[in-house]
């Protein structure tokens, strides 16, 4: 028998994977974190444009309430950026995307996941006492039907950022338990 | 990839024989090795720890492949009893020929031919079974069928030529 022979013609067929550079991982992962810059940046044009329109508010309207409302609506976009900033800013990947590139690229999932998951807390939460303030300032206690479709516009607003970012991280954590399953051994046949 | 992508690609031969699917199975490989990486710890050798991720895509990939097609996969016992109704078969013709020897190891069930495929890299006892999680002895009983599986197929006395 001459299995070391087999096992050497085996051996000696030369095939070759695709060739996959270091350059293309690179590539993936930083598109990754531009996706993230982009999205932040969104955000802080979009908290750059509530702010001072809130400001304005604090100067424009007479009532106490409203012009409260409006403070705590800025201190509330502010505390939003800042979560943002803490939370789910975009990273620099490793120029050597080696093996500690990757496990950056899983470190960077599971911010974002974490980041989304919370997002009722750092994202709606700091937003929600000053708009309920400010609607009321607004509205006073006998509250039109149009104030009252306005009003349930603003819950369902939220309610559906609060659901859309709840599914976003339940992808990332899909794509995690994905990498996790890869590790394990497998199922005896 | 510099170190493991031979191998590699030929573990996945074991896997699929059409071109066009199995550089689909190469790609799956990597983008599954590239993500597996990140929670790669060294708690083994980086060579077992792409076994394991190919040995994960391989399976996955024939389980598809029976589910699609309807194939069955033979249990190493079974191919043995082959090679014996095949017994009046040219042993020069079948000596070492690595293309028989791939025919052979595609109708195998996916964890025997995984054995084997691991068996003919070298791939000492206790790492296939780090890669299987097959228990040791189990591993021991698949080599010693996998040997007698060769030996009824190639023959004890015939010369080497590969046509593959």
């Amino acid at each position: 028998m001459h299995e070391d022979d087999v096992k050497r013609r085996w051996q000696a067929q030369s095939f070759s994977l695709p060739q996959r550079s270091a350059g293309d991982l690179l590539a993936e992962a930083t598109a990754f974190q531009r996706r993230i810059a982009r999205r932040n940046l969104r955000e802080y044009v979009a908290g750059a444009v509530v702010v001072p329109v809130f400001c304005f508010y604090i100067w424009l309207f007479p009532y106490w309430v409203t012009r409260l409302g409006s403070v705590l609506v800025v201190l509330g976009t502010l505390v939003v950026m800042w979560q943002l900033h803490r939370r789910a800013a975009s990273r620099v990947v490793p120029e050597d995307f080696g093996v500690s590139g990757l496990q950056f690229q899983r470190t960077e999932l599971a911010r974002q996941r974490d980041a989304l998951r919370a997002v009722w807390l750092w994202y709606l939460g700091p937003l929600v006492p000053g708009l309920a303030v400010f609607m009321w300032g607004m509205q006073g206690s006998s509250t039109k039907p149009m104030e009252l479709l306005v009003d349930l516009m603003m819950l369902t607003v939220f309610a559906a950022i609060a659901w859309i970012n709840r599914r976003l991280a339940a992808k990332l954590q899909r794509q995690i338990d994905a990498l996790d399953a890869l590790a394990e051994p497998a199922e005896r046949s | 990839m510099r170190n493991h992508g031979q191998e590699l690609a030929r573990f996945l031969r074991g896997y699929e024989r059409d071109s066009g699917r199995l550089e689909e199975l190469q790609q799956e490989l990597l983008l599954a090795i590239w993500q597996s990486l990140a929670g790669f710890r060294g708690e083994c050798s980086l060579r077992t720890w792409v076994y394991r991720v190919a040995h994960n895509i391989g399976a996955s990939h024939v389980a598809r492949s029976v589910r699609r097609t309807g194939g069955e996969c033979l249990e190493l016992e079974a191919a043995e009893l082959i090679s014996d109704e095949q017994a009046d078969m040219s042993r020069v013709e079948r000596n070492i020929d690595l293309v028989y020897i791939l025919t052979l190891i595609h109708r195998l069930r996916p964890l025997d031919r995984e054995v084997m495929l691991l068996y003919l890299e070298d791939i000492e006892a206790a790492a296939i079974g780090e890669i299987t999680g097959l228990s040791a002895r189990n591993v021991a009983t698949k080599i010693h069928r996998i040997k007698a599986l060769l030996s009824t197929q190639l023959g004890p006395r015939s010369t080497c030529h590969a046509r593959g």
